[in-house]
């Protein structure tokens, strides 16, 4: 590049300004040596391809390119710093004075740039990530909540401690079940009411159907019992879904499979398995929506 | 400032009452010769002037509160006969209302719309919903995508529902945009309007990136015997024509520790509701075990409601 004279017209000036702005904004230097201007697309002025020789041999070209385009950054950001603070050239100690001045300012941009985008992710991800502290059940709303008297505790903890379900067996109409399963005699027109004709058990698909005996236990009637033998009370039904659908079982306990009953606050009292599924026939129905909507606009 | 202040306030306090009084004065006159019928009315009117004339919900004083609520519950019982019950219960300490939604699990049942236009005494002329279902085809991503109007049998194979409501965003556009503080958020992070304050301008509504508010283009016409009775006076109270309404989880059973209507009623449990500052909460168990992903992240309005997979 030719030697522009500080002294030299106002015109001039302009012209090394425009110059060397054309200069950083295609780098002809590097163009010349390494990158030729590929065909310019439609809508995209700049558009530059490597060239032959470098395509042709990725591994080196690429560190080439690396090394090229670290160069062409490094030179950009002096140049321009040069035409913003006078518009001419410098030596080469005060280039690098300057240099090192660019990079001070980048790092603080950097840096602050990077708070913004760290307090950015602050609202509520931040609030739920600080607050670690255990809340107290019984003082989260001023509200008294009263607690239902049928509950029965859980045979297991959640992250808060102990919790409670609904009872089973209170749902069960004819429970217990040894009042008519044992050494009694039912008279023999009695004998359609009382049968278990009318369940259906769809449950276990069509490889593996449960069979009465899969859940109820044959030597007491009044208990579940698991495929290890546990007796398990109607109540703690939940036990013996888990066998089989441990996954949800897992997520219940911790709060992402079932609900709780009325309140978000207060003693944890959620429902049981059996509180929405049939566990004759567990799969929820097909059925027409409650309600519809209406188009919104 | 601070003298100007009251004076304005004594000033439209001195008017509300020269105003009430000549009304009530007017309406003496006039029942001499018109008869007992017209005495109800200029309660009514009188109470309606001093309504009219009522501070914001959060320049007024606890004592100020309980004056308005106690004229509203008057007009209810007046005008409809109706007896309710506002109340004011402020946010608790150390509570922030989060919300998630398992996508696996809901099957379009519609049971949360219902107990929510029901529980929030929504216009069923217009048939306003604060939630929308999507019924979307796997793979789909954004409800802009689902069908927001089905109806027919429930769940549709391969087919997922999608509910969105409004996210009680914890940086709310709407709140930006409301040119008269009508609505903002309250500490626990319910985003709430304030009835009487709102101009109608509908400037937050096109604010909204999630569709979250509503509109009454006209009086809402509730059947007197489906009221809900319990009510909020930033939540569930009656609207009338021109203000700007949304869901506001259900303040008036939340802040007393109620779930909401829509999370009570689901009968799959997909609703997850709950203090996000708590970390036994179910709502936190979702957000740390599950894979969760809010709607529209990247515009910054920090939604305080996820969708999960199972
Ligand atoms: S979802 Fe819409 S209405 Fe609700 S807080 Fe966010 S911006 Fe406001
Ligand atoms: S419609 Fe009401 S709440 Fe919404 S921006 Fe206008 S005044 Fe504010």
């Amino acid at each position: 590049m030719e030697k522009i004279e500080p002294e030299k017209t106002e015109a001039k000036k302009y012209l090394f300004l425009y110059e060397s702005l054309r200069n950083n904004l295609f780098c002809k230097d590097f163009h010349g040596l390494l990158w030729q201007r590929g065909k310019p697309r439609s809508g995209r002025a700049g558009y530059i391809r490597p060239s032959a020789e470098l395509t042709s041999n990725p591994v080196q070209s690429r560190s080439k390119i690396k090394f090229c385009r670290n160069s062409i950054v490094l030179s950009r950001l002096v140049n321009s710093f040069n035409i913003l603070f006078c518009g001419t050239r410098f030596s080469i100690k005060q280039q690098l004075q300057r240099a090192c001045l660019c990079f001070v300012i980048l790092g603080i941009l950097t840096f602050s740039y990077s708070m913004v985008a760290f307090s950015n992710e602050q609202g509520v991800t931040l609030k739920i990530k600080q607050a670690t502290k255990k809340t107290d059940k019984v003082e989260q709303v001023e509200n008294a909540i009263p607690i239902p008297k049928n509950i029965v505790k859980v045979n297991a903890q959640y992250q808060g401690g102990s919790f409670f379900t609904e009872p089973r067996k209170s749902e069960i109409k004819r429970y217990k079940c040894s009042s008519c399963h044992s050494d009694k005699t039912v008279h023999i027109s009695n004998a359609a009411n009382i049968s278990h004709a009318d369940i259906q058990v769809v449950h276990g698909g069509k490889d593996k159907p449960l069979a009465c005996n899969t859940c109820h236990s044959q030597e007491d009637r009044d208990f579940l019992v698991t495929s290890k033998g546990t007796m398990i009370d109607f109540d703690h039904v939940y036990d013996m879904c888990g066998q089989c659908h441990f996954r949800q079982k897992k997520d219940w306990i911790g709060g992402a499979h079932g609900k709780r009953v009325t309140y978000w606050a207060g003693e944890r009292v959620v429902q049981n398995c059996t509180s929405c599924h049939n566990p004759h026939d567990p799969l929820f129905k097909k059925r027409w929506p409650k309600t519809y909507s209406v188009p919104l606009k | 400032m601070d003298s100007d202040k009251n004076k304005k306030i004594n000033r439209r306090e001195f008017l509300a009452g020269a105003a009430s009084a000549a009304i009530v004065g007017g309406a003496a006159v006039t029942t001499g010769c018109k008869g007992k019928g017209l005495l109800g009315s200029s309660e009514v009117y009188a109470l309606e002037f001093q309504e009219y004339f009522k501070k914001h919900y959060r320049l007024m004083t606890q004592e100020e509160r309980d004056k308005t609520v106690s004229r509203l519950e008057n007009l209810a019982r007046l005008k409809q006969r109706i007896t309710i019950n506002v109340d004011t219960t402020g946010p608790a300490e150390n509570v922030l209302y989060g919300y998630a939604f398992n996508v696996t699990r809901c099957e379009g049942y519609m049971e949360c719309v219902e107990a929510c236009v029901r529980e929030n005494n929504l216009d069923r002329k217009s048939n306003t919903q604060y939630i929308r279902i999507f019924e979307m085809e796997h793979g789909q991503m954004s409800p802009d995508q689902g069908d927001g109007k089905y109806f027919h049998m429930v769940p549709k194979s391969g087919h997922f529902y999608m509910g969105v409501q409004c996210f009680q965003c914890d940086n709310p556009p709407c709140v930006k945009a409301c040119p008269t503080k009508a609505t903002w958020k309250e500490p626990d992070g319910i985003v709430v309007v304030d009835y009487d304050w709102c101009i109608g301008c509908r400037y937050c509504m096109a604010a909204c990136p999630y569709w979250g508010r509503r509109f009454n283009w006209n009086q809402p016409q509730i059947p007197k015997e489906e009221i809900t009775t319990q009510q909020h006076y930033l939540g569930n109270r009656q609207r009338v024509r021109g203000m700007m309404e949304k869901c506001t989880f259900c303040i008036q059973r939340s802040r007393k520790g109620k779930l909401t209507a829509c999370a009570e009623a689901c009968p799959t449990g997909a609703r997850v509701f709950g203090n996000l500052l708590d970390p036994d909460s179910e709502i936190r168990f979702v957000l740390e075990n599950k894979k969760v992903y809010r709607l529209k992240e990247d515009l910054g309005t920090d939604p305080k409601f996820w969708y999960f997979i199972d």
